[in-house]
C-alpha cells in the first residue's frame, strides 16, 4: 500500500520521474470534492500544483489521502520570504506557523466536540527530522499562512515580520492542522520563491531551479529515512477522543 | 415552562459544565429551551442556590451530557437572546482558558477586564436592524466586583491564587495554538487564551445585558510551562469552583426586570 503523498507546488510533475517510473493515476471523490488527477510513482502519491489561486478545499485534499491509504504527506510549496536575509533559492524547513487565514476550513468536526488538538510539534517530527538530515541548509524557520490568493502588502510583510514570522505561504495552513485531524504526518519543504512587499524584487531564475533540483535529489533519500514503524506519534494523535467515544471509530464518520 | 419565576441572572456554564449533576441546587423545573429568532436556545434550568435565594438561570455552552459542540460551533446568538427572554441583567460565565502569562498556573482563578479578538469565522451581531447602538466591548463593572467578591467569600481559606484583572484573547478554534501564536498573542498583551467570549460578550452589550467571566486556568498555553509541570484540569473540579462562585455572586447583584424590558 502506498504510504505517501508529495504535494508538489513549485515542481514540474516530469522531474518527479526521480521517484519512479509513472505506474497509476487516480482521481479521488471525497465529500469535499473531487481531488486529482494523483500520480503515482513507487510507492508514493503524487498531487502537483495544489493549492492557489483556485484553492482546493483543503479536507478534500486530505480526505483522499487518507481514502488512498497515504500515513505521510510532505508538501513542497513555493514561499515568499519575509525574512530579510532569505533569497529566491533558498530551502526552508518550516518549524512552527501562525495562522492568518479567515476563510479557509478549521475542522473536520462541525458536529462533534472535537478537534481540541495539541499542535506542539506543529509539524511532524519524523518527517522534518528526515528533511534537516538530507537538505543541511534548509534553515528553520516560522512560517506565515495568508488567505490569499492575493500577495501580502509592505506594510504586512513587516507586521509579519514583527510577529516573528520568516515566510509566508498559502498552502500548508490549515491543511497541518486538518492533517493532524485525520492523523496524518504532515511537513514541508519551502522554496523561496519571491521577497516580501517591503523588500526589492527577487532576481535570478536560476536560483530557484537550482534549489528544485537539490530538493529532487534529495528526496528519495529523504523517504528512504523515514522510520518504519512511525515514531512521531502523528498516529495516534486521536486515541484520546476515540477511547472517550467523543469521535467514532471509523474516521470516514468524523465528518 | 413557566415564565412566572423572575431571574435576573443567567450563568453560562463552559469546561465540565456538561458534565455537572445540579440537583443539589435544587432545580426548579426541568430544563427547556427557548425559542428565539436564531433558533431553539441552549437547555436553560432554573436554580435555586438556597432556600429563600432568588432562582438563577443556568444553561451549559457546550451541550448538556458531553462536550456536543465546539465553541465555532454553537449559536451565541440564541443564547443570548434567551437570556434576553428572560430579562436577565446579568450574564456570568465561567470559561477554561490556557495561561499565557508566568504569574499564572493551572487551579489559578482569573476575571478578565479586556479581551482581544483573534476569531474570523463568527457571526458577531444580531445584525444592524436589531441594533441599537454600536459598543464599544467591555466586560460589565458591576459583574466583574460581584464575582471577584464572590470569589473572596469562597476562596479565601484555599490556596488558588486570584488575578483581579487580564487580557483575554479569543481564537477561533477548535485545535490548539502553536507556540508561534502563543509567543504573538504574547507581544499583543494576552495573559490567557479562550475559544469561547466571543461572540457572547459583544452579543450580551448589544441587547444591554451586563457581562462578565471568570476565567478558571485549565492548562498552560503551547511552550507556557516554562519548566512547570504540564498539568491539566478539564475535569469537574472546573465546574465544582466555577458554579458556586458565579451562584454567590449573583445573588450580589440588582434584581427584578431589566429597565426597559418586558419579561415577554
Amino acid at each position: 500500500m502506498p504510504h505517501l503523498l508529495i504535494l508538489a507546488q513549485p515542481v514540474p510533475p516530469r522531474s518527479l520521474e526521480v521517484l519512479g517510473p509513472l505506474i497509476d493515476e487516480q482521481t479521488v471523490s471525497t465529500p469535499f470534492g473531487a481531488v486529482g488527477p494523483l500520480a503515482r510513482r513507487g510507492p508514493v502519491w503524487v498531487l502537483p500544483y495544489f493549492g492557489a489561486p483556485t484553492r482546493t478545499d483543503p479536507r478534500a485534499t486530505l480526505w483522499a489521502a487518507k481514502s488512498l491509504g497515504v500515513q505521510r504527506i510532505i508538501a513542497i510549496e513555493g514561499m515568499v520570504g519575509l525574512a530579510h536575509s532569505l533569497t529566491r533559492g533558498d530551502i526552508v524547513l518550516p518549524t512552527d506557523y501562525i495562522d492568518w487565514t479567515k476563510h479557509q476550513p478549521t475542522t473536520f468536526f462541525e458536529k462533534l466536540g472535537a478537534g481540541y488538538i495539541s499542535q506542539n510539534p506543529p509539524f511532524c517530527p519524523d518527517i522534518s527530522a528526515a528533511i534537516h538530515q538530507h537538505l543541511p541548509a534548509a534553515r528553520p524557520v516560522i512560517y506565515l499562512g495568508g488567505e490569499g490568493p492575493r500577495h501580502e502588502t509592505a506594510a504586512e510583510a513587516r507586521m509579519f515580520l514583527q510577529w516573528g514570522a520568516q515566510v509566508r505561504g498559502l498552502n500548508l495552513v490549515p491543511e497541518t492542522y486538518l492533517a493532524k485531524e485525520l492523523e496524518l504526518c504532515f511537513a514541508a519543504i519551502g522554496l523561496i520563491a519571491a521577497h516580501g512587499a517591503d523588500r526589492e524584487r527577487a532576481r535570478g531564475k536560476g536560483a530557484l531551479q537550482q534549489a528544485i533540483r537539490q530538493v529532487l535529489e534529495a528526496l528519495p533519500a529523504i523517504l528512504a529515512d523515514l522510520p518504519q514503524p512511525l515514531t512521531c506519534g502523528c498516529n495516534h494523535l486521536q486515541d484520546s477522543a476515540r477511547e472517550r467515544g467523543v469521535i467514532p471509530t471509523n474516521w470516514r464518520d468524523w465528518q | 415552562m413557566s415564565r412566572r419565576v423572575q431571574v435576573s441572572t443567567l450563568i453560562v456554564g463552559g469546561t465540565a459544565a456538561y458534565g455537572l449533576d445540579v440537583t443539589r441546587w435544587q432545580p426548579q423545573a426541568p430544563p427547556f429551551c427557548l425559542d428565539t429568532p436564531f433558533g431553539p436556545s441552549p437547555a436553560i434550568t432554573l436554580l435555586r442556590p438556597w432556600p429563600q435565594a432568588p432562582a438563577v438561570a443556568f444553561c451549559s455552552r457546550h451541550g448538556q451530557d458531553a462536550l456536543k459542540h465546539s465553541a465555532a460551533f454553537l449559536n451565541p446568538r440564541a443564547l443570548v437572546w434567551a437570556a434576553h427572554m428572560l430579562g436577565v441583567r446579568n450574564i456570568l460565565s465561567w470559561n477554561g482558558v490556557g495561561a499565557i502569562s508566568n504569574q499564572l498556573a493551572v487551579g489559578d482563578l482569573l476575571v478578565p477586564h479586556d479581551l482581544l479578538d483573534w476569531t474570523h469565522a463568527r457571526v458577531a451581531s444580531f445584525g444592524r436592524e436589531r441594533l441599537t447602538t454600536a459598543t464599544s466591548p467591555s466586560f460589565a463593572p458591576a459583574a466583574r466586583t460581584a464575582i471577584l467578591a464572590a470569589i473572596h467569600d469562597i476562596k479565601q481559606v484555599s490556596g488558588e491564587n486570584i488575578h483581579a484583572q487580564g487580557h483575554y484573547i479569543c481564537t477561533e478554534g477548535p485545535r490548539l495554538e502553536t507556540k508561534a501564536e502563543i509567543e504573538l498573542f504574547h507581544q499583543l498583551g494576552a495573559d490567557v487564551v479562550g475559544m469561547t467570549l466571543v461572540p457572547e460578550l459583544f452579543l450580551a452589550q448589544e441587547l444591554k445585558i451586563g457581562y462578565a467571566s471568570l476565567c478558571y486556568i485549565t492548562n498552560f498555553a503551547t511552550g507556557r510551562a516554562s519548566g512547570r509541570k504540564q498539568k491539566r484540569q478539564f475535569g469537574p473540579a472546573v465546574a465544582h469552583t466555577c458554579l458556586p462562585i458565579l451562584l454567590r455572586a449573583a445573588q450580589k447583584l440588582p434584581r427584578g426586570p431589566k429597565p426597559g424590558t418586558s419579561a415577554t
